[in-house]
């Protein structure tokens, strides 16, 4: 059984053959375990969470009704048990004005943030993300780093079109402000130098 | 214009950095973990599909079958088959429906009620039916 479309493992599946499940959930695993983790903010709850998603896919697979992607369907079921998880625990909840941020604004930061090393450049933005609400850090992720469709989003969220796109400008000015107040030591010094 | 190119460079930072964020990997052992849970599970119930007791070809060869024994043997033969017993159907004509509803009648208020009665049992029928197969379906 090697690399067959997924309607094919999904039907082996319904059929009784569990092991072809197992197949979806090596293909999609890092996938979900991704959303998980970003949502969560925990390894240890993301494993579970993750788990309890695919458990949740099994058991309704057979409601999968092909019209979509099943990867679609399958973020759909993460997302919605991550933010389950996250409703369970008492996590206050982040509040980050939005600023008005000038040309100049954007690229003193890019400049220092380039002159990091990859590695750490992406766990400071990753950081900067975790400090999101889980929505909209949850859209700037399917958006930019999935880079799922506006309508796969809608999908996946089941919010409106206009409620995903006010989401996601605000998401993205959002987290310039925090990678800014970040990084603030060094642009104070990158100014200072100039 | 100016609006459209500040949200622009806010679009092209994010996309830039957000893309540079390493994809996670779960535990070595969470394809057997979860697997072990899955089997632990009910059978998944797949779709029923019903099956009639008579297949098409089944109802074709009674067909052919009801022809061959019933039309053939008719076929050849010169007096029929079998033959209905005589019967009197007489007593139909004693029976006397005149001027049964001469006085009876409806209001047409009533014509009114029943018709509009009847069209919204007609769309809640369609409501109710509609609404029951959603709740099956999820």
């Amino acid at each position: 059984m090697a690399n067959k479309p997924d309607e094919d493992y999904i039907e082996l599946t319904l059929k009784g053959d569990v092991n072809a499940f197992s197949f979806l959930v090596e293909k999609y695993k890092d996938m979900v375990f991704t959303l998980a983790v970003k949502m969560v903010k925990s390894r240890e709850e993301a494993e579970e969470v993750s788990q309890d998603a695919f458990i949740k896919a099994y058991r309704y697979l057979s409601k999968f009704k092909g019209d979509s992607k099943f990867s679609t369907w399958l973020y759909k079921i993460a997302y919605n048990t991550s933010l389950d998880a996250i409703k369970k625990k008492s996590n206050s909840y982040n509040t980050v004005t939005i600023d008005e941020v000038t040309v100049n604004y954007i690229s003193s930061v890019e400049t220092v943030l380039d002159g990091i090393e990859r590695e750490e450049r992406a766990a400071v933005i990753n950081d900067c993300l975790q400090q999101l609400p889980e929505d909209e850090r949850a859209i700037l992720l399917f958006f930019y780093f999935k880079e799922l469709s506006l309508k796969e989003i809608i999908e996946v969220t089941s919010m409106s079109e206009a409620n995903v796109k006010v989401k996601l400008h605000r998401a993205r000015k959002k987290l310039l402000r925090i990678v800014k107040n970040t990084v603030e030591p060094e642009l104070i010094s990158h100014y200072g130098r100039k | 214009m100016g609006e459209n190119k500040h949200i622009e460079e806010i679009h092209a930072f994010t996309k830039k950095y957000v893309k540079e964020i390493p994809t996670e990997t779960p535990s070595l052992d969470f394809t057997s973990n979860l697997m072990k849970k899955i089997e632990e599970l009910q059978p998944l119930k797949s779709t029923i599909t019903y099956k009639p007791l008579i297949s098409k070809k089944g109802w074709f060869i009674v067909f052919l079958a009801i022809v061959a024994v019933v039309l053939v043997p008719f076929k050849q033969r010169k007096e029929p088959l079998f033959s209905l017993p005589e019967m009197n159907f007489s007593f139909l004509e004693k029976l006397n429906f005149d001027g049964l509803l001469e006085n009876s009648s409806v209001s047409s208020t009533t014509l009114y009620l029943a018709l509009t009665f009847s069209v919204f049992v007609c769309i809640q029928l369609f409501y109710l039916k509609g609404h029951f197969e959603k709740q099956i379906n999820g």
